[in-house]
């Protein structure tokens, strides 16, 4: 199935106030999750992710079947090759640098990687995020952006096939940002990993976005290319900013 | 007081602390588990919707039960159950070859019912405070129940298992009650310190009464002071991480 989508998903779910219905399907390498705070994304791709179970719904990644829950289908979380990064990163805070990026290689893809292999794995992907020279360092002593370093290390050490991207950057000053998405865009060069990167900041949306979702009140209200479906947004933006469109 | 009754005492202490250990760490990772809604079957388990149900509540407040209940009650329905006036007792009494009822192992089960709470309590609360977040990204990164547990769960609640574990031995050592009542008094097997304080004052020796009560106030408080002094350096140790 080579034509497949890199992501089809049909979701139904009610959480508190918040009723969620979504349909999609990924095709672009990278998509933006546009919308306000509180519509739901993060719950979205908590269920992605397989950390929430909903009420009704299918999710198929390269058209494989992680859930259905009709048809009682649940992949675990950690069997679902997908790699998700958090606003506030969880790293594990009693295991230093190397031990939180290692620990995705104990188990699932990494499983039967050796010990020297598993090493020169969280190496590479160290280096990669320019974090080598935090290695022994506990989280607690890191600050905001080296922790995103490491967890972004972390997320993609088990060369996951989706990268699920919640607000990661958002408490970060422009140049470190952008240093980072910087070693993000390395990393992907040349892989085929399709990114969904959440965000609520318009000029984010529309500087990375080849393709965005547009979502608000727990449900999808357009997709498409960056341009097309936020030009009304744009176009408030830049009358607000006193440029005539 | 005499060595005898303390090696009693300690030895009863240590036997049932490490048997309330085995019980205490997965009831109180279930407990934990079922109150953050996760307490599904394997893998079913992620993001389940509803409360904790009455099973759960139901087995929280057995395990409470001891806090509340007359240490005699507690006595006097073990002294009934593992006695040869039931058909469990005598089934017990087949299986270990004599009585429980007057003997050091009809002691250590009382003394486990008896402490059980001390220990479950502060493993739930070690267990519930570990964020939620962090058992997400263990699970995300493959890591089945088992494993977040070992890796993640246990080393983060390295303070409540030794509060627990200091809780249940000390309140095992002050415990008169149930050990009265199940035990007896029998010196070299049943006879633990408190109740040899008890005989001490019967007797009118009050100096011996008098060591007896410092040796296990002095006791008491050692292991006490050890909890608070452990939990304060750590916060002091968290903030400064």
């Amino acid at each position: 199935m080579t034509d497949a989508p890199f992501l089809e998903a049909s979701i139904a779910h009610r959480i508190g106030p918040l009723s969620l219905k979504a349909e999609f399907t990924l095709r672009e390498p990278w998509t933006v999750l546009f919308g306000p705070s509180g519509a739901g994304k993060s719950t979205l791709l908590q269920i992605l992710a397989g950390l929430i179970r909903p009420d009704a719904g299918v999710v198929r990644r390269d058209g494989e079947t992680l859930m259905d829950r009709a048809g009682r289908v649940f992949v675990a979380p950690g069997q679902r090759d997908i790699g998700f990064l958090t606003q506030v990163p969880a790293l594990f805070p009693h295991l230093d640098v190397r031990a939180n990026v290692g620990f995705g290689l104990r188990s699932g893809l990494g499983r039967g990687a050796d010990k020297r292999a598993r090493a020169a794995r969280v190496d590479d992907m160290l280096k990669l995020f320019h974090a080598e020279a935090l290695g022994s360092r506990m989280p607690g002593t890191l600050s905001g952006g080296e922790r995103q370093r490491v967890a972004l290390a972390r997320a993609l050490a088990p060369e996951p096939r989706l990268l699920l991207l919640d607000e990661p950057f958002a408490g970060l000053d422009i140049s470190l940002k952008e240093e980072i998405v910087g070693d993000l865009l390395g990393y992907l060069r040349g892989r085929s990993l399709p990114v969904l990167y959440v965000s609520h900041d318009l000029g984010e949306a529309l500087q990375t976005g080849s393709g965005v979702i547009k979502f608000s009140d727990g449900g999808i209200t357009a997709q498409g290319p960056a341009l097309e479906v936020l030009a009304e947004e744009r176009r408030q933006l830049l009358v607000r900013l006193g440029v005539p469109g | 007081m005499n060595v005898q009754d303390l090696l009693v005492t300690l030895r009863l202490a240590t036997v049932t602390t490490v048997t309330l250990m085995v019980l205490a760490l997965p009831l109180a990772r279930w407990i934990a588990l079922v109150r953050l809604g996760r307490g599904g079957r394997g893998r079913a388990g992620y993001g389940l919707k509803g409360g904790p149900g009455i099973f759960a509540s139901v087995v929280e407040a057995l395990v409470a039960l001891p806090l509340v209940l007359p240490p005699t009650v507690l006595g006097f329905y073990l002294l009934v159950f593992l006695g040869p006036r039931t058909a469990p007792g005598r089934f017990l009494a087949a299986f270990v070859g004599h009585p429980l009822a007057f003997s050091f192992s009809g002691l250590v089960v009382g003394s486990v019912i008896y402490s059980f709470p001390f220990a479950v309590q502060p493993l739930v609360a070690g267990f519930s405070s570990v964020d939620t977040e962090l058992l997400d990204a263990a699970a995300l990164l493959g890591a089945g129940r088992w494993r977040t547990f070992v890796e993640v769960v246990l080393p983060l609640s390295k303070r409540s298992i030794l509060t627990a574990a200091v809780l249940a031995f000390t309140h095992t050592v002050g415990e008169f009650g149930v050990v009265l009542m199940i035990g007896g008094d029998f010196p070299g097997r049943t006879r633990t310190l408190s109740i040899s304080i008890y005989d001490e004052v019967q007797n009118f020796a009050y100096a011996d009464a008098s060591r007896t009560g410092l040796l296990l106030l002095g006791f008491s408080f050692t292991a006490l002071l050890l909890i608070y002094w452990r939990s304060a350096k750590g916060a002091v140790d968290e903030r400064a991480g």
